[in-house]
Protein backbone atom coordinates (compact mmCIF):
# COMPACT_ATOMS: atom_id res chain seq x y z
CA UNK A 1 0.00 0.00 0.00
CA UNK A 2 1.33 3.38 -0.95
CA UNK A 3 2.08 5.92 1.75
CA UNK A 4 0.82 8.55 -0.63
CA UNK A 5 -2.73 9.52 0.31
CA UNK A 6 -2.96 12.65 -1.75
CA UNK A 7 -6.45 12.67 -3.30
CA UNK A 8 -5.20 13.84 -6.68
CA UNK A 9 -1.61 12.79 -7.11
CA UNK A 10 -2.02 9.05 -6.67
CA UNK A 11 0.64 6.55 -7.63
CA UNK A 12 -0.87 5.77 -11.03
CA UNK A 13 -1.15 9.47 -11.93
CA UNK A 14 2.46 10.13 -10.99
CA UNK A 15 3.53 7.07 -12.97
CA UNK A 16 1.78 8.30 -16.12
CA UNK A 17 3.14 11.82 -15.51
CA UNK A 18 6.73 10.71 -15.09
CA UNK A 19 6.55 8.10 -17.87
CA UNK A 20 3.90 9.25 -20.33
CA UNK A 21 2.88 6.47 -22.75
CA UNK A 22 2.57 6.74 -26.49
CA UNK A 23 4.27 10.04 -27.21
CA UNK A 24 5.82 8.97 -30.48
CA UNK A 25 6.21 9.83 -34.12
CA UNK A 26 3.40 8.41 -36.21
CA UNK A 27 1.62 9.32 -39.44
CA UNK A 28 -1.92 10.52 -38.96
CA UNK A 29 -4.27 13.39 -38.26
CA UNK A 30 -2.63 15.92 -35.98
CA UNK A 31 -4.62 18.13 -33.65
CA UNK A 32 -3.23 20.55 -31.09
CA UNK A 33 -4.87 21.68 -27.88
CA UNK A 34 -3.93 24.56 -25.57
CA UNK A 35 -5.15 25.85 -22.23
CA UNK A 36 -4.53 29.58 -22.46
CA UNK A 37 -4.79 30.20 -18.72
CA UNK A 38 -2.20 27.66 -17.59
CA UNK A 39 -0.14 26.99 -20.70
CA UNK A 40 -0.84 23.26 -20.95
CA UNK A 41 -0.24 22.05 -24.49
CA UNK A 42 -1.07 18.74 -26.11
CA UNK A 43 -0.67 17.24 -29.57
CA UNK A 44 -2.77 14.22 -30.46
CA UNK A 45 -1.96 12.34 -33.68
CA UNK A 46 -4.56 9.79 -34.68
CA UNK A 47 -4.06 7.08 -37.27
CA UNK A 48 -7.45 5.88 -38.44
CA UNK A 49 -7.91 2.78 -40.59
CA UNK A 50 -11.23 1.17 -41.48
CA UNK A 51 -13.05 3.46 -39.05
CA UNK A 52 -10.86 2.37 -36.17
CA UNK A 53 -8.16 4.12 -34.17
CA UNK A 54 -5.30 1.99 -35.40
CA UNK A 55 -2.71 3.97 -33.44
CA UNK A 56 -2.36 7.28 -31.69
CA UNK A 57 0.33 9.48 -30.26
CA UNK A 58 -0.30 11.87 -27.37
CA UNK A 59 2.44 14.35 -26.47
CA UNK A 60 1.80 16.73 -23.60
CA UNK A 61 3.68 19.68 -22.18
CA UNK A 62 2.03 20.66 -18.98
CA UNK A 63 0.95 19.66 -15.51
CA UNK A 64 0.75 16.17 -14.05
CA UNK A 65 -3.01 15.98 -14.45
CA UNK A 66 -3.01 16.93 -18.12
CA UNK A 67 -0.04 14.71 -18.92
CA UNK A 68 -1.39 11.69 -17.03
CA UNK A 69 -4.86 12.17 -18.51
CA UNK A 70 -3.41 12.21 -22.04
CA UNK A 71 -1.22 9.20 -21.37
CA UNK A 72 -4.13 7.20 -19.94
CA UNK A 73 -6.32 8.21 -22.88
CA UNK A 74 -3.71 6.94 -25.34
CA UNK A 75 -3.88 3.49 -23.77
CA UNK A 76 -7.65 3.33 -23.51
CA UNK A 77 -8.90 4.40 -26.91
CA UNK A 78 -6.42 2.55 -29.11
CA UNK A 79 -8.33 -0.03 -31.14
CA UNK A 80 -11.75 1.54 -30.57
CA UNK A 81 -13.87 2.47 -33.57
CA UNK A 82 -14.77 6.12 -34.05
CA UNK A 83 -18.32 5.95 -32.77
CA UNK A 84 -17.26 3.99 -29.71
CA UNK A 85 -14.48 6.50 -29.05
CA UNK A 86 -16.86 9.47 -29.33
CA UNK A 87 -19.19 7.89 -26.79
CA UNK A 88 -16.32 7.04 -24.48
CA UNK A 89 -14.88 10.58 -24.69
CA UNK A 90 -18.33 11.99 -23.92
CA UNK A 91 -18.60 9.77 -20.86
CA UNK A 92 -15.12 10.68 -19.61
CA UNK A 93 -15.89 14.39 -20.02
CA UNK A 94 -19.07 14.00 -17.99
CA UNK A 95 -17.18 12.01 -15.38
CA UNK A 96 -14.49 14.68 -14.90
CA UNK A 97 -17.17 17.35 -14.68
CA UNK A 98 -18.86 15.40 -11.89
CA UNK A 99 -21.98 14.65 -13.91
CA UNK A 100 -21.60 10.89 -13.40
CA UNK A 101 -21.19 9.04 -10.09
CA UNK A 102 -17.67 8.40 -8.85
CA UNK A 103 -18.21 4.63 -9.17
CA UNK A 104 -18.80 4.96 -12.90
CA UNK A 105 -15.19 4.05 -13.65
CA UNK A 106 -14.65 1.49 -10.90
CA UNK A 107 -13.60 -0.86 -13.69
CA UNK A 108 -11.00 1.53 -15.13
CA UNK A 109 -8.81 2.36 -12.17
CA UNK A 110 -6.64 4.88 -14.02
CA UNK A 111 -9.65 7.05 -14.79
CA UNK A 112 -10.97 6.59 -11.28
CA UNK A 113 -7.60 7.85 -10.04
CA UNK A 114 -8.21 11.07 -12.00
CA UNK A 115 -11.54 11.62 -10.24
CA UNK A 116 -9.76 13.83 -7.68
CA UNK A 117 -9.99 16.71 -10.15
CA UNK A 118 -13.75 16.75 -9.65
CA UNK A 119 -13.15 18.65 -6.42
CA UNK A 120 -10.89 21.23 -8.08
CA UNK A 121 -13.01 22.95 -10.73
CA UNK A 122 -10.03 24.85 -12.15
CA UNK A 123 -8.15 21.62 -12.72
CA UNK A 124 -10.93 19.83 -14.61
CA UNK A 125 -9.89 21.56 -17.81
CA UNK A 126 -6.37 20.14 -17.42
CA UNK A 127 -7.78 16.61 -17.35
CA UNK A 128 -10.16 17.39 -20.22
CA UNK A 129 -7.66 18.91 -22.64
CA UNK A 130 -6.35 15.70 -24.30
CA UNK A 131 -9.86 14.25 -24.58
CA UNK A 132 -11.29 17.41 -26.15
CA UNK A 133 -8.35 17.51 -28.55
CA UNK A 134 -9.00 13.90 -29.62
CA UNK A 135 -12.70 14.69 -29.98
CA UNK A 136 -11.86 17.61 -32.28
CA UNK A 137 -9.83 15.26 -34.49
CA UNK A 138 -12.64 12.78 -34.73
CA UNK A 139 -15.23 15.46 -35.48
CA UNK A 140 -13.09 16.54 -38.42
CA UNK A 141 -12.74 12.94 -39.58
CA UNK A 142 -16.52 12.51 -39.47
CA UNK B 1 6.44 43.08 12.59
CA UNK B 2 2.89 44.07 11.74
CA UNK B 3 0.09 41.99 13.20
CA UNK B 4 -2.99 42.89 11.18
CA UNK B 5 -4.96 39.71 10.46
CA UNK B 6 -7.46 40.89 13.07
CA UNK B 7 -8.34 43.85 10.84
CA UNK B 8 -9.39 41.55 7.98
CA UNK B 9 -12.58 39.52 8.58
CA UNK B 10 -11.71 36.98 5.89
CA UNK B 11 -9.14 35.45 8.24
CA UNK B 12 -11.66 35.09 11.07
CA UNK B 13 -14.11 33.45 8.67
CA UNK B 14 -11.49 31.07 7.22
CA UNK B 15 -9.44 29.74 10.13
CA UNK B 16 -5.98 28.61 9.02
CA UNK B 17 -6.18 30.52 5.76
CA UNK B 18 -2.72 31.25 4.38
CA UNK B 19 -3.46 33.87 1.73
CA UNK B 20 -0.45 34.52 -0.49
CA UNK B 21 -2.21 35.87 -3.57
CA UNK B 22 -2.51 39.57 -2.78
CA UNK B 23 -0.61 40.34 -5.98
CA UNK B 24 -3.76 39.27 -7.81
CA UNK B 25 -6.11 41.06 -5.41
CA UNK B 26 -5.83 42.05 -1.76
CA UNK B 27 -8.21 41.21 1.06
CA UNK B 28 -10.36 43.99 2.52
CA UNK B 29 -10.17 45.34 6.08
CA UNK B 30 -13.25 46.03 8.25
CA UNK B 31 -12.34 49.71 8.08
CA UNK B 32 -13.23 49.60 4.37
CA UNK B 33 -16.01 46.98 4.35
CA UNK B 34 -17.94 48.49 7.27
CA UNK B 35 -17.76 52.03 5.96
CA UNK B 36 -19.04 51.09 2.52
CA UNK B 37 -21.68 48.78 3.99
CA UNK B 38 -22.87 51.63 6.19
CA UNK B 39 -22.73 54.03 3.26
CA UNK B 40 -25.13 51.82 1.29
CA UNK B 41 -27.40 51.57 4.34
CA UNK B 42 -27.53 55.28 5.06
CA UNK B 43 -26.35 57.49 2.24
CA UNK B 44 -26.32 55.91 -1.21
CA UNK B 45 -27.67 57.70 -4.28
CA UNK B 46 -26.26 58.37 -7.70
CA UNK B 47 -23.66 61.12 -7.83
CA UNK B 48 -23.89 64.55 -9.47
CA UNK B 49 -27.28 65.64 -10.80
CA UNK B 50 -29.31 64.79 -7.69
CA UNK B 51 -30.52 67.95 -5.94
CA UNK B 52 -31.39 66.08 -2.77
CA UNK B 53 -29.28 65.48 0.29
CA UNK B 54 -28.33 61.80 -0.30
CA UNK B 55 -27.00 62.55 -3.76
CA UNK B 56 -24.99 65.47 -2.50
CA UNK B 57 -23.48 63.48 0.34
CA UNK B 58 -22.59 60.64 -2.06
CA UNK B 59 -21.04 63.13 -4.48
CA UNK B 60 -19.02 64.63 -1.63
CA UNK B 61 -17.59 61.23 -0.69
CA UNK B 62 -16.90 60.46 -4.35
CA UNK B 63 -15.04 63.75 -4.81
CA UNK B 64 -13.25 63.34 -1.48
CA UNK B 65 -11.80 60.08 -2.85
CA UNK B 66 -10.47 61.90 -5.89
CA UNK B 67 -8.76 64.41 -3.61
CA UNK B 68 -7.42 61.63 -1.42
CA UNK B 69 -5.91 59.88 -4.46
CA UNK B 70 -4.28 63.13 -5.60
CA UNK B 71 -2.81 63.60 -2.14
CA UNK B 72 -1.66 59.94 -2.06
CA UNK B 73 0.15 60.42 -5.38
CA UNK B 74 1.49 63.82 -4.37
CA UNK B 75 -0.14 65.67 -7.27
CA UNK B 76 -1.95 68.97 -7.00
CA UNK B 77 -4.80 68.55 -9.47
CA UNK B 78 -7.51 66.12 -8.35
CA UNK B 79 -9.52 66.74 -11.53
CA UNK B 80 -6.77 64.87 -13.38
CA UNK B 81 -7.52 61.72 -11.37
CA UNK B 82 -9.88 59.64 -13.50
CA UNK B 83 -11.80 56.61 -12.27
CA UNK B 84 -11.96 53.72 -14.72
CA UNK B 85 -13.15 50.13 -14.55
CA UNK B 86 -9.66 48.75 -13.89
CA UNK B 87 -6.00 49.31 -14.76
CA UNK B 88 -6.47 47.56 -18.09
CA UNK B 89 -9.20 50.03 -19.06
CA UNK B 90 -7.05 52.94 -17.89
CA UNK B 91 -4.25 51.89 -20.26
CA UNK B 92 -6.73 51.33 -23.07
CA UNK B 93 -8.22 54.78 -22.46
CA UNK B 94 -4.83 56.32 -23.21
CA UNK B 95 -4.05 53.93 -26.09
CA UNK B 96 -7.37 54.70 -27.81
CA UNK B 97 -7.21 58.47 -27.31
CA UNK B 98 -3.68 59.83 -26.97
CA UNK B 99 -2.40 56.75 -28.84
CA UNK B 100 -4.51 57.57 -31.87
CA UNK B 101 -2.69 60.90 -32.24
CA UNK B 102 0.57 59.06 -32.97
CA UNK B 103 1.69 58.51 -36.55
CA UNK B 104 3.13 55.76 -38.68
CA UNK B 105 6.82 55.37 -37.95
CA UNK B 106 6.57 56.72 -34.40
CA UNK B 107 8.03 54.54 -31.67
CA UNK B 108 6.74 53.26 -28.35
CA UNK B 109 9.01 51.59 -25.80
CA UNK B 110 7.72 48.99 -23.33
CA UNK B 111 9.67 46.56 -21.19
CA UNK B 112 9.65 42.78 -21.45
CA UNK B 113 8.33 42.60 -17.89
CA UNK B 114 5.03 44.32 -18.64
CA UNK B 115 1.75 42.78 -17.53
CA UNK B 116 -0.41 42.11 -20.60
CA UNK B 117 -2.48 45.14 -19.54
CA UNK B 118 0.43 47.42 -20.41
CA UNK B 119 1.58 45.40 -23.39
CA UNK B 120 -1.33 44.25 -25.54
CA UNK B 121 -2.96 47.73 -25.92
CA UNK B 122 0.35 49.09 -27.27
CA UNK B 123 0.90 46.08 -29.51
CA UNK B 124 -2.62 46.56 -30.93
CA UNK B 125 -2.05 50.30 -31.37
CA UNK B 126 1.23 49.59 -33.15
CA UNK B 127 -0.54 47.30 -35.60
CA UNK B 128 -3.36 49.82 -36.16
CA UNK B 129 -1.08 52.79 -36.76
CA UNK B 130 2.15 51.31 -38.11
CA UNK B 131 3.99 52.29 -34.94
CA UNK B 132 7.24 50.57 -34.03
CA UNK B 133 6.97 48.81 -30.66
CA UNK B 134 10.38 48.43 -29.05
CA UNK B 135 11.12 46.11 -26.14
CA UNK B 136 13.50 46.92 -23.29
CA UNK B 137 14.83 43.64 -21.94
CA UNK B 138 15.72 42.79 -18.38
CA UNK B 139 19.05 41.20 -17.53
CA UNK B 140 18.44 37.42 -17.54
CA UNK B 141 20.98 36.89 -14.75
CA UNK B 142 20.19 39.70 -12.31
CA UNK B 143 16.48 39.99 -13.29
CA UNK B 144 16.95 43.77 -13.08
CA UNK B 145 15.94 46.25 -15.77
CA UNK B 146 19.04 48.39 -16.41
CA UNK B 147 18.28 52.00 -17.33
CA UNK B 148 20.49 51.75 -20.43
CA UNK B 149 18.33 48.94 -21.81
CA UNK B 150 15.55 51.53 -22.04
CA UNK B 151 17.53 54.64 -22.95
CA UNK B 152 19.46 52.88 -25.72
CA UNK B 153 16.14 52.38 -27.53
CA UNK B 154 15.26 56.07 -27.51
CA UNK B 155 15.39 57.82 -30.87
CA UNK B 156 13.93 61.04 -32.24
CA UNK B 157 10.84 59.05 -33.16
CA UNK B 158 10.16 57.82 -29.61
CA UNK B 159 6.83 59.24 -28.50
CA UNK B 160 5.91 57.14 -25.48
CA UNK B 161 7.52 54.91 -22.88
CA UNK B 162 4.94 52.64 -21.20
CA UNK B 163 6.65 51.14 -18.20
CA UNK B 164 5.72 48.98 -15.26
CA UNK B 165 6.98 50.46 -11.99
CA UNK B 166 7.22 46.95 -10.56
CA UNK B 167 7.05 43.55 -12.26
CA UNK B 168 4.09 41.47 -11.09
CA UNK B 169 6.16 38.30 -11.58
CA UNK B 170 9.66 39.16 -10.38
CA UNK B 171 9.10 42.11 -8.06
CA UNK B 172 11.76 43.95 -10.07
CA UNK B 173 11.44 47.72 -9.66
CA UNK B 174 12.06 49.52 -12.93
CA UNK B 175 14.24 52.66 -13.05
CA UNK B 176 11.09 54.68 -13.64
CA UNK B 177 12.30 57.77 -11.80
CA UNK B 178 15.35 58.10 -14.05
CA UNK B 179 13.22 57.33 -17.10
CA UNK B 180 10.81 60.13 -16.16
CA UNK B 181 13.63 62.67 -15.96
CA UNK B 182 15.27 61.60 -19.21
CA UNK B 183 11.95 61.41 -21.08
CA UNK B 184 10.92 64.86 -19.84
CA UNK B 185 14.09 66.40 -21.25
CA UNK B 186 13.43 64.78 -24.60
CA UNK B 187 9.71 65.53 -24.73
CA UNK B 188 8.77 61.83 -24.60
CA UNK B 189 5.59 60.91 -22.76
CA UNK B 190 5.73 58.27 -20.02
CA UNK B 191 2.93 56.03 -18.80
CA UNK B 192 3.67 54.28 -15.52
CA UNK B 193 1.83 51.07 -14.64
CA UNK B 194 1.71 51.20 -10.85
CA UNK B 195 -0.57 48.20 -10.30
CA UNK B 196 2.12 46.34 -8.33
CA UNK B 197 3.87 49.42 -6.96
CA UNK B 198 1.20 51.64 -5.44
CA UNK B 199 -0.10 49.09 -2.90
CA UNK B 200 3.36 48.58 -1.42
CA UNK B 201 5.42 51.76 -1.63
CA UNK B 202 5.22 55.41 -0.76
CA UNK B 203 5.69 57.63 -3.77
CA UNK B 204 5.07 61.36 -3.75
CA UNK B 205 5.57 62.46 -7.34
CA UNK B 206 5.31 66.15 -6.51
CA UNK B 207 7.86 66.11 -3.68
CA UNK B 208 10.31 64.10 -5.79
CA UNK B 209 9.96 66.56 -8.66
CA UNK B 210 8.61 63.85 -10.96
CA UNK B 211 5.94 64.56 -13.54
CA UNK B 212 4.67 61.35 -15.09
CA UNK B 213 2.33 61.97 -18.02
CA UNK B 214 0.12 59.05 -17.02
CA UNK B 215 -0.04 56.80 -13.97
CA UNK B 216 -2.42 53.85 -13.73
CA UNK B 217 -3.09 51.52 -10.82
CA UNK B 218 -5.51 49.04 -9.25
CA UNK B 219 -7.29 49.97 -6.01
CA UNK B 220 -8.42 46.37 -5.45
CA UNK B 221 -4.77 45.38 -4.96
CA UNK B 222 -4.55 47.90 -2.10
CA UNK B 223 -7.52 46.83 0.01
CA UNK B 224 -10.24 48.77 -1.84
CA UNK B 225 -13.09 47.06 -3.67
CA UNK B 226 -12.81 45.58 -7.13
CA UNK B 227 -14.36 47.13 -10.24
CA UNK B 228 -12.24 50.27 -10.12
CA UNK B 229 -9.04 51.45 -11.76
CA UNK B 230 -7.29 54.81 -11.50
CA UNK B 231 -5.76 56.90 -14.23
CA UNK B 232 -3.84 60.04 -13.38
CA UNK B 233 -2.71 62.22 -16.25
CA UNK B 234 -1.17 65.61 -16.94
CA UNK B 235 -3.91 68.16 -17.42
CA UNK B 236 -2.77 69.45 -20.82
CA UNK B 237 -2.90 65.95 -22.33
CA UNK B 238 -6.16 64.94 -20.69
CA UNK B 239 -7.75 68.19 -21.84
CA UNK B 240 -6.53 67.67 -25.38
CA UNK B 241 -7.54 64.03 -25.89
CA UNK B 242 -11.06 63.19 -27.07
CA UNK B 243 -13.34 61.24 -24.72
CA UNK B 244 -12.75 57.46 -24.68
CA UNK B 245 -16.37 56.53 -23.97
CA UNK B 246 -19.27 58.86 -24.59
CA UNK B 247 -22.78 59.15 -23.20
CA UNK B 248 -24.08 59.92 -19.74
CA UNK B 249 -22.42 62.27 -17.26
CA UNK B 250 -19.58 63.31 -19.57
CA UNK B 251 -21.35 65.98 -21.59
CA UNK B 252 -21.70 69.73 -21.37
CA UNK B 253 -24.52 70.06 -23.86
CA UNK B 254 -26.22 67.77 -26.36
CA UNK B 255 -28.26 68.77 -29.40
CA UNK B 256 -29.58 66.57 -32.19
CA UNK B 257 -26.57 67.52 -34.30
CA UNK B 258 -23.77 67.88 -31.78
CA UNK B 259 -22.35 67.28 -28.33
CA UNK B 260 -19.90 69.32 -26.31
CA UNK B 261 -18.06 67.64 -23.49
CA UNK B 262 -17.82 68.36 -19.79
CA UNK B 263 -14.50 69.55 -18.35
CA UNK B 264 -12.18 67.16 -16.51
CA UNK B 265 -12.66 64.78 -14.85
CA UNK B 266 -16.21 64.15 -16.09
CA UNK B 267 -15.21 64.15 -19.75
CA UNK B 268 -13.37 60.88 -19.15
CA UNK B 269 -15.86 59.25 -16.78
CA UNK B 270 -18.86 58.32 -18.91
CA UNK B 271 -21.83 56.70 -17.22
CA UNK B 272 -22.52 55.85 -13.60
CA UNK B 273 -19.21 54.87 -12.01
CA UNK B 274 -18.69 52.10 -9.42
CA UNK B 275 -19.58 54.49 -6.58
CA UNK B 276 -19.13 52.05 -3.71
CA UNK B 277 -15.74 50.94 -5.03
CA UNK B 278 -14.59 54.55 -5.37
CA UNK B 279 -15.60 55.34 -1.81
CA UNK B 280 -13.91 52.16 -0.62
CA UNK B 281 -10.67 53.57 -2.01
CA UNK B 282 -10.96 56.61 0.25
CA UNK B 283 -11.10 54.33 3.28
CA UNK B 284 -8.45 51.93 1.92
CA UNK B 285 -5.91 54.73 1.49
CA UNK B 286 -6.80 56.00 4.97
CA UNK B 287 -6.21 52.52 6.34
CA UNK B 288 -2.89 51.96 4.53
CA UNK B 289 -1.68 55.41 5.61
CA UNK B 290 -2.65 54.67 9.21
CA UNK B 291 -0.34 51.64 9.07
CA UNK B 292 2.27 53.59 7.08
CA UNK B 293 3.38 52.71 3.56
CA UNK B 294 7.00 52.50 4.69
CA UNK B 295 6.04 49.98 7.40
CA UNK B 296 4.06 47.93 4.88
CA UNK B 297 7.00 47.86 2.47
CA UNK B 298 9.41 46.81 5.20
CA UNK B 299 7.06 44.18 6.58
CA UNK B 300 6.33 42.39 3.33
CA UNK B 301 9.96 42.63 2.21
CA UNK B 302 11.05 40.91 5.44
CA UNK B 303 8.57 38.10 4.84
CA UNK B 304 9.58 37.70 1.20
CA UNK B 305 13.29 37.62 2.09
CA UNK B 306 12.66 34.93 4.69
CA UNK B 307 10.56 32.93 2.19
CA UNK B 308 13.24 33.25 -0.50
CA UNK B 309 15.98 32.15 1.90
CA UNK B 310 13.97 29.12 3.05
CA UNK B 311 12.79 28.16 -0.45
CA UNK B 312 16.37 28.20 -1.75
CA UNK B 313 17.31 25.68 0.95
CA UNK B 314 14.92 23.12 -0.56
CA UNK B 315 16.36 20.80 -3.22
CA UNK B 316 15.07 21.47 -6.72
CA UNK B 317 13.47 24.81 -5.86
CA UNK B 318 14.41 27.83 -7.96
CA UNK B 319 13.47 31.37 -6.95
CA UNK B 320 13.15 34.08 -9.59
CA UNK B 321 13.75 37.36 -7.80
CA UNK B 322 16.38 40.07 -8.08
CA UNK B 323 19.02 40.23 -5.34
CA UNK B 324 17.64 43.50 -3.99
CA UNK B 325 13.93 43.08 -3.38
CA UNK B 326 11.63 45.61 -1.73
CA UNK B 327 8.23 43.96 -1.83
CA UNK B 328 6.42 40.71 -1.19
CA UNK B 329 6.56 39.03 -4.61
CA UNK B 330 8.19 35.57 -4.68
CA UNK B 331 8.04 33.53 -7.89
CA UNK B 332 9.49 30.04 -7.90
CA UNK B 333 9.57 26.68 -9.64
CA UNK B 334 10.24 23.15 -8.40
CA UNK B 335 12.11 20.75 -10.69
CA UNK B 336 9.79 17.97 -11.84
CA UNK B 337 6.55 19.59 -10.67
CA UNK B 338 4.44 21.87 -12.83
CA UNK B 339 3.43 25.12 -11.07
CA UNK B 340 -0.25 24.20 -11.42
CA UNK B 341 0.40 21.01 -9.53
CA UNK B 342 2.31 22.99 -6.90
CA UNK B 343 -0.64 25.36 -6.49
CA UNK B 344 -3.04 22.41 -6.24
CA UNK B 345 -1.07 20.69 -3.48
CA UNK B 346 -0.69 24.02 -1.65
CA UNK B 347 -4.45 24.55 -1.98
CA UNK B 348 -5.01 21.23 -0.20
CA UNK B 349 -3.06 22.79 2.69
CA UNK B 350 -5.09 26.02 2.55
CA UNK B 351 -2.10 27.91 1.14
CA UNK B 352 -3.33 30.19 -1.66
CA UNK B 353 -0.81 31.05 -4.35
CA UNK B 354 -1.08 31.70 -8.06
CA UNK B 355 0.43 29.59 -10.83
CA UNK B 356 0.79 30.15 -14.55
CA UNK B 357 1.97 32.93 -16.80
CA UNK B 358 0.64 35.72 -14.55
CA UNK B 359 -0.53 37.70 -17.59
CA UNK B 360 3.10 38.23 -18.51
CA UNK B 361 3.68 35.66 -21.23
CA UNK B 362 6.43 37.61 -23.05
CA UNK B 363 8.45 37.71 -19.81
CA UNK B 364 7.91 34.01 -19.01
CA UNK B 365 8.95 33.10 -22.56
CA UNK B 366 12.01 35.38 -22.36
CA UNK B 367 13.06 33.60 -19.16
CA UNK B 368 12.64 30.27 -21.01
CA UNK B 369 10.04 29.03 -18.56
CA UNK B 370 6.53 27.66 -19.11
CA UNK B 371 5.01 28.91 -15.94
CA UNK B 372 5.77 30.11 -12.39
CA UNK B 373 4.33 29.52 -8.95
CA UNK B 374 3.97 32.92 -7.25
CA UNK B 375 3.47 33.72 -3.60
CA UNK B 376 2.83 37.36 -2.73
CA UNK B 377 3.05 38.72 0.81
CA UNK B 378 1.14 41.77 1.97
CA UNK B 379 0.60 43.71 5.17
CA UNK B 380 -1.60 41.05 6.83
CA UNK B 381 0.77 38.14 6.26
CA UNK B 382 3.15 36.98 8.97
CA UNK B 383 6.03 34.60 9.61
CA UNK B 384 3.58 31.78 10.24
CA UNK B 385 2.44 32.17 6.62
CA UNK B 386 6.06 31.77 5.50
CA UNK B 387 6.27 28.63 7.62
CA UNK B 388 3.09 27.22 6.05
CA UNK B 389 4.38 27.97 2.56
CA UNK B 390 7.67 26.20 3.21
CA UNK B 391 6.02 23.15 4.81
CA UNK B 392 3.63 22.85 1.91
CA UNK B 393 6.35 23.27 -0.74
CA UNK B 394 8.29 20.47 0.96
CA UNK B 395 5.16 18.35 0.86
CA UNK B 396 4.94 18.90 -2.93
CA UNK B 397 8.21 17.05 -3.28
CA UNK B 398 6.98 14.26 -1.01
CA UNK B 399 3.72 13.87 -2.95
CA UNK B 400 5.68 13.70 -6.20
CA UNK B 401 8.19 11.34 -4.60
CA UNK B 402 11.16 13.52 -5.47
Amino acid sequence: MSMNFDPIYQEVILDHYKNPRNCKEIEGLSEKGHNASCGDKVEVITKIEDGKIEDLSVCTKGCAICTASGSIMSEKVKGMDIEETMKFVEKVKKYFKGELPEEEFDSIFELKALSGVRKFPVRIKCALLPWITLENTLKKEE
Amino acid sequence: MLDLKKDFPVFKNNPGLCFLDSGASAQKPSHVIDFVSNFYKTTYANIHRGIYNLSWRTTELYDATREKVAQFLGVSNPECVIFTKNTTEAVNLIAYTYGETLNEGDEIIVSIMEHHANFVPWQMLSKRKGINLKIAYIDRETLELPLKNITSLITEKTKLIALSMCSNVLGTISPFKEVLKIARDKGIKVLLDGAQYMPHHKINFGKEGLEPDFVVFSPHKMCAFDGLGVLYGQREVLEKIPPFLTGGDMIESVSIENTTFAPLPNKLEAGTPPIGAVISLLKAIEYLESIGMKNIEEHETKLAKEAIKRLKEIDGVHVFAPEKISNGIVSFTIDGIHPHDIATILAEDNVCIRAGMHCAEPLITFLEQDSFARATFYLYNDLEDVEKLITSVKRCREVFKL
